[in-house]
């Protein structure tokens, strides 16, 4: 069970946590996106090897969403964040 | 006593085990046989002269004790417990011991079975020979699996209770505590690091405490990690799995210890590598570590006379020990000369016989002598003996490292695994890295230790010099095990003792092309037994790669995989930890009859004896459930307005407050996710409620909009275990309520989908006039810890109308009578709201919301399902959800019974109301868009009749909810 | 006014504890036995949160100071404040100070968006006293509960037994809030963890 840096409260053990997918920011405005931009925010994953940018949840701790830069080849987590406006 | 001595039992030993004091009794295979305290069943049973202890897996062959630790052959059950080893469980005074391996039976050879699995015993004989004829299969099979043995479980016993686990954390957790683990965990320890020492014995020392060498060689290094504040030594405790960030896997008595450490030090140390001969399973053939375990640690000499054959100084050790003691010993050293203790032993008188290695043992149900084979003439010398122990090589204990990311690779000049590459935060020590030099050892352990508790963040970096001088001790190491792994005797050929695999079987299997390595496993279950290939392994790599013509480096080895050690499932399972949620008004409802059924983690009534009655009460005067499982959440802030907006598909931003709206909320894909109401409960404050099942999915939900964008102006709060809520209802609630308020109930003072901050019986709660039952009700929220004093006090208010609790099932039936859906029970995810008949609620002039571009999209190109309510016409039929709509077509090769699915039925109940049987099901849009639409449902192989019904069953105009 | 009960009210009745008025509540009269851990009732406690942007600000300035990290904790006139994140604290208090507490919290609040619920209501707790306390949490939470690791004067959320639950090192032992639903099931599995620990 891999440890997770809650950037709130530091590292925990993977089973208090939820994954939340792979960073997938929604276009901002849908009704002007094609459909094929659509249908890639919605439906499409990358599903990459390698290091990806994901959202994971606190579940059992302080409750925050944030993002990690994971590998998925080495389970390696490279940072974490919360989200900010950019 | 006389009866507990044996021929066996030497004189006492330096740090024995056991207390000879203290004689017990035991009875193993139904024999009687006496031990001390602390002896285990093995050194029981080898100082009372037992050799047959098990009989083999396949070919249900003699088999004694052999090796130290987790095998087949050393599986017993004791009473009620299964699957444990006898050189590792401790006899106790009148324990009942068999072993697991001698069904159908330990002393007799049945012949038939036996002779048939000698003669087709071979490998694969179960896919290619027994298989055939098809028919007799099944009995072959309960023959070899009754003679295959494993215990038999008893499932009522409560032997696996007490259970639990533990979590255990360290900057530093050594694994093997022999010299080198007692000396990196005190280094560890003396540069700040907190330590955790484990080892599987129940001792400290590792092999110098198996081979009797005394504490003077060590000195200061029990002591030290016993008296250590810092080092937590923990003896007797398996670590079977290394996983990522210094997770370990450890089972100790009945605990499960789950251990996150900052940094790893692997001192496994080396098992003992047995060359391969003709009948090298029989009885008396042993392993020199176990010899010398047995010998130095329970005062047993486990054979008369004894040959030792060896090619390095560890046989000697052993010979020198077992002389000392009376023992009649014979060396067979392959080597042409020896070093200091060989010729200590010779002078003592120990035979030997250099440059000979063993080609067979002898004897029929045990050992009565060897074959040796000289290497430079090749003659052939015979001999008598007892026991004969192998001491001819050495595998690093490599399987925990390996899982932890070490690499290890083959050193053809040493013919071991060697370590080639350490993980992060990883560190070896001893044995396991090839070294075999005590001095050598202690330096590579200082270095692991200090190196240890710096990657874990304490102490300094060892120096280079250190580093310098274990780099020299490891190169000056010289090969230890013997160039030779097999000798070429006649006779049956063991590679692995767990599942009985011979040499021949290997060599078949090659030749019928499963000649890589991990295909050979797979086929031969070669490494798959309890002792997981660690006596095997390592000889059935060279074996393949000679077999094939190759290197043992491109032969390469199988992936090692936790657990390593066997375990028990209830260790995993541990304390029995299943949480369960109660109301807090839940002994109440039990202690009124409830009939209790479980809904995600709540337990809620399903009814409450009489279903009927309970519909029947709410509909004709009041009725109460408890619905405080609702997901129940405060939204704060300026910003709420735009974000429900967002969130449901309908609107929200205009609710004035004090007024309650119904909400669906969608996902991306338009897909109905959860729904409820909310109230405006203040300018800038609302309470929404949520679905009991969706109460966490949802708060998570919006949360995660909050948090990533849309969270100006608002905070969300869980307040679902805040607030008990019960719904009063039906046509005497307000009667019953203005009882216990002074608050004005009136139509006109509180309407329909308004909500009210109000006394309830004294209590501050939160009223809100909605209508799931399609009565008019008051969902009353109070404060959970004054709850049941307002149930109670609706109930005896209540008394006069015959008020009656009502639990899921009449709320279900109440419910579809007004044809309202339940999400995720008459949807699924694939429902959009125009799917589900919902399209009043989509307001896709709004700007946006989630899952407005797919619900438009799907509003553009139609929907080719539709959730609509029907009436049965066939009488007396309730067909169950999940049933299929059927229509007639040709019989076809697609249709072959003429019938094609259309549809479901997704909720189906007898209305004690209508008397009719209603439900709701799953129709293409051209037939649910019918008024009266007949159709057919498939039940038990028959077509039933139904016929579609638009809107509401009862009270279609929603007279009585508005009242 | 009517009495509050703990969640573990009905259980507590049965195994015929006496109950007595604590400000408001019911509470369990618990037994004083000297065991290595003892598991008590502590349901009755004030659990109030804090929300906002300036939750810290706002923090300081009732309380005169605010806990600067997740964890830490403070302390003012029998109220301990611990940081939950930079904008959410947790305060938590003895029993019958949770009403009038969140009003006061309210008024000083004002029309600042700081939100303050309290939770009092929602939340059941366990007190783990005794030499053998930090084995019995170890068996049911995965926080290292060395007091280096997690000192006296802290709080954490983590999983308790597989349920979210706030935890405080007191003095006087652990203090386990969870949701008030789960309270029966987390009496009974840190009973049986305390006996299998001792």
């Amino acid at each position: 069970m891999i440890l997770i840096d809650c950037p709130n409260c530091g590292k925990r053990n993977q089973q208090e946590f939820r994954y939340g997918g792979e960073y997938n920011p929604r276009p901002a405005k849908p009704m002007d996106a094609s459909d094929a931009e659509w249908a890639d925010y919605v439906y499409l994953r990358d599903n990459k090897h390698g290091t990806q940018r994901e959202w994971w949840y606190h579940r059992a701790g302080c409750q925050a969403w944030f993002l990690a830069d994971r590998s998925t080849a080495t389970n390696t987590i490279h940072s974490t964040t919360l989200w900010t406006k950019s | 006593m006389d009866d507990v001595k044996s021929s066996y039992r030497i004189s006492e030993r330096p740090n024995e085990l056991i207390d000879r004091s203290k004689p017990i009794q035991f009875t193993f295979e139904g024999r009687a046989y006496g031990a001390f305290v602390g002896d285990t069943i093995a050194s029981a049973l080898a100082a009372n002269g037992v050799r047959m202890v098990a009989r083999s897996f396949k070919y249900h062959r003699p088999r004694g004790l052999r090796a130290h630790g987790h095998s087949t052959d050393a599986m017993v059950q004791i009473g009620e417990r299964v699957s444990e080893s006898m050189w590792l469980v401790q006899v106790e005074d009148g324990m009942v011991v068999t072993s697991a391996q001698t069904a159908p039976m330990y002393e007799d050879r049945p012949l038939s079975m036996v002779e048939q699995l000698d003669r087709d015993g071979s490998i694969g004989v179960r896919y290619k020979t027994l298989i055939h004829p098809r028919s007799e299969w099944n009995a072959r099979e309960q023959l070899m699996r009754e003679g295959a043995g494993l215990g038999e479980l008893d499932e009522a016993s409560d032997v696996d209770s007490g259970y639990s686990k533990r979590y255990l954390h360290a900057d530093v957790a050594v694994v093997g505590a022999g010299p080198a683990g007692m000396r990196a965990a005190l280094s560890a320890a003396d540069a700040g690091a907190t330590v955790i020492l484990f080892d599987e014995n129940r001792f400290l020392g590792g092999h110098l405490a198996i081979n009797g060498l005394s504490a003077t060689q060590c000195p200061g290094l029990i002591e030290g990690v016993q008296a250590h504040s810092r080092v937590d030594v923990r003896l007797n405790a398996l670590v079977s799995g290394v996983f990522e960030d210094g997770w370990l896997f450890v089972t100790q008595g009945q605990q499960l210890l789950k251990v996150r450490a900052g940094a790893t030090v692997f001192a496994t140390g080396a098992e003992d590598q047995p060359q391969i001969f003709a009948n090298n399973d029989l009885p008396g053939v042993m392993l020199g570590s176990a010899v010398a375990r047995l010998l130095h640690r329970y005062g047993v000499a486990p054979g008369g006379s004894t040959l030792i054959a060896t090619a390095n100084e560890d046989g000697w050790q052993l010979a020198a020990a077992l002389h000392a003691v009376g023992v009649r010993v014979t060396v067979a050293d392959e080597r042409a000369s020896g070093g200091v203790l060989s010729e200590r032993a010779i002078a003592a008188g120990v035979m030997v016989h250099w440059r000979c290695v063993i080609q067979a043992a002898t004897g029929n149900d045990a050992v009565d002598g060897y074959q040796l084979k000289q290497l430079d003439t090749g003659t052939i010398r015979e001999g008598a003996c007892s026991c004969i122990a192998l001491c001819t090589g050495w595998a690093p204990r490599y399987d925990l490292p390996y899982l932890a990311g070490c690499k290890f690779s083959y050193d053809d000049a040493r013919h071991e695994f060697l370590p080639s590459h350490a993980a992060a935060n990883c560190f070896l020590a001893g044995r396991v890295t090839g070294v075999h030099s005590f001095d050598a050892e202690l330096l590579q352990a200082e270095l692991a230790g200090k190196s240890a508790a710096h990657a874990a963040g304490i102490g300094e970096a060892p120096d280079a010099n250190l580093v310098a001088r274990v780099a020299a001790a490891e190169s000056a190491q010289t090969p230890r095990t013997s160039s030779i792994y097999r000798t070429e005797g006649t006779g049956k050929q063991f590679v692995d003792f767990d599942k009985d695999v011979t040499v021949t079987d290997v060599r078949d299997a090659v030749t019928e092309s499963f000649n890589s390595v991990e295909l050979l496993k797979r086929y031969t279950k070669i490494s798959t037994g309890p002792s997981q290939g660690k006596w095997s392994s390592a000889a059935t790599i060279r074996l393949l790669a000679d077999l094939n013509g190759e290197t043992v480096a491109q032969t390469g080895k199988t992936t090692s995989r936790a657990p390593a050690r066997p375990i028990k499932l209830r260790h995993l399972a541990g304390q029995m930890l299943e949480p369960v949620r109660y109301t807090p008004v839940h002994h109440w409802h039990v202690a009124h009859g409830a009939e209790m059924m479980e809904a995600g983690l709540w337990m809620r009534p399903r009814d409450y004896g009489d279903v009927s009655a309970e519909i029947s009460t709410v509909r004709s005067s009041v009725g109460i459930i408890d619905v405080s499982t609702l997901g129940k959440i405060k939204l704060t802030g300026p910003g709420v307005p735009a974000l429900l907006d967002k969130l449901y598909i309908n609107s929200f931003s205009k609710l004035k407050v004090g007024r309650v709206r119904y909400g669906i909320m969608c996902n991306s894909e338009g897909v109905i996710i959860d729904d409820g109401v909310t109230a405006r409960v203040a300018e800038n404050e609302w309470y929404m409620s949520t679905t009991s099942g969706g109460a966490g999915s949802v708060y998570e939900w919006i949360q995660w909009w909050v948090q990533s964008g849309w969270g100006d102006g608002v905070h969300v709060t869980s307040v679902t275990e805040g607030r008990a809520a019960f719904n009063v209802t039906g046509p005497r609630a307000r009667d019953l309520l203005s009882q216990l308020t002074d608050a004005d109930l009136s139509n006109s003072a509180f309407p329909y989908m308004r909500s009210r901050d109000i006394a309830i019986s004294g209590v501050d709660c939160r009223v809100l006039r909605i209508g799931f039952t399609g009565e008019l009700s008051y969902e009353v929220h109070a404060p959970s810890s004054q709850s049941l004093h307002v149930w109670e006090a609706i109930m005896a208010a209540g008394e006069q109308y015959g008020i009656k609790p009502f639990g899921m099932e009449a709320q279900r039936v109440l419910r579809l009578e007004k044809g309202h859906i339940i999400v995720g029970h008459d949807t699924d995810p694939l429902t959009n709201p125009l799917m589900a008949n919902q399209a009043w609620a989509v307001k896709l002039n709004k700007d946006d919301f989630l899952g407005k571009r797919l619900i438009w999209r799907a509003s553009e190109r139609g929907v080719k399902q539709k959730l609509v309510g029907f009436k049965m016409v066939t009488p007396d039929v309730v067909p169950e959800e999940g049933l299929q709509i059927v229509k007639q077509v040709e019989p076809s090769p697609s249709y072959p019974i003429g019938l094609r699915i259309i549809g479901w039925i997704a909720s189906c109940k007898f209305s004690p109301t209508l008397g009719e049987v209603i439900g709701l099901c799953w129709l293409p849009t051209e037939l649910a868009e019918q008024v009266g639409q007949a159709f057919s449902i498939r039940r038990n192989g028959e077509l039933i009749d139904a016929a579609t019904h638009h809107g509401a069953f009862y009270d279609v105009d929603g007279q009585r909810l508005r009242s | 006014m009517t009495q509050r009960l703990s969640p573990l009210h009905v259980v507590q009745k049965r195994a015929n504890l006496t109950h007595k008025d604590q400000a408001g509540w019911l509470i369990a009269v618990a037994e004083n036995d000297a065991a290595a851990v003892t598991v008590s009732d502590c349901s009755q406690d004030s659990n109030l949160q804090i929300e906002g942007t300036h939750a810290a600000d706002f923090v300081r300035n009732v309380f005169g100071s605010v806990p600067q990290r997740t964890g830490a904790v403070i302390s003012k006139d029998g109220i301990d404040i611990g940081q939950l994140a930079a904008t959410r604290y947790i305060l938590r208090g003895g029993a019958g100070a949770d009403r009038d507490l969140a009003e006061r919290l309210q008024i000083a609040a004002g029309s600042r968006h700081i939100t303050i619920t309290n939770q009092t209501d929602g939340i059941g707790g366990l007190h783990i006293v005794g030499e053998r306390a930090a084995v019995v949490m170890s068996m049911l939470c995965g926080l290292d509960f060395a007091v280096t690791a997690f000192p006296i004067g802290s709080m954490r959320v983590s999983s308790f037994a597989k349920v979210r639950s706030t935890i405080w090192h007191t003095p006087s032992g652990y203090r386990i809030y969870a949701g008030r639903s789960y309270l029966e099931y987390l009496a009974t599995v840190t009973q049986e963890a305390a006996t299998l620990a001792t």
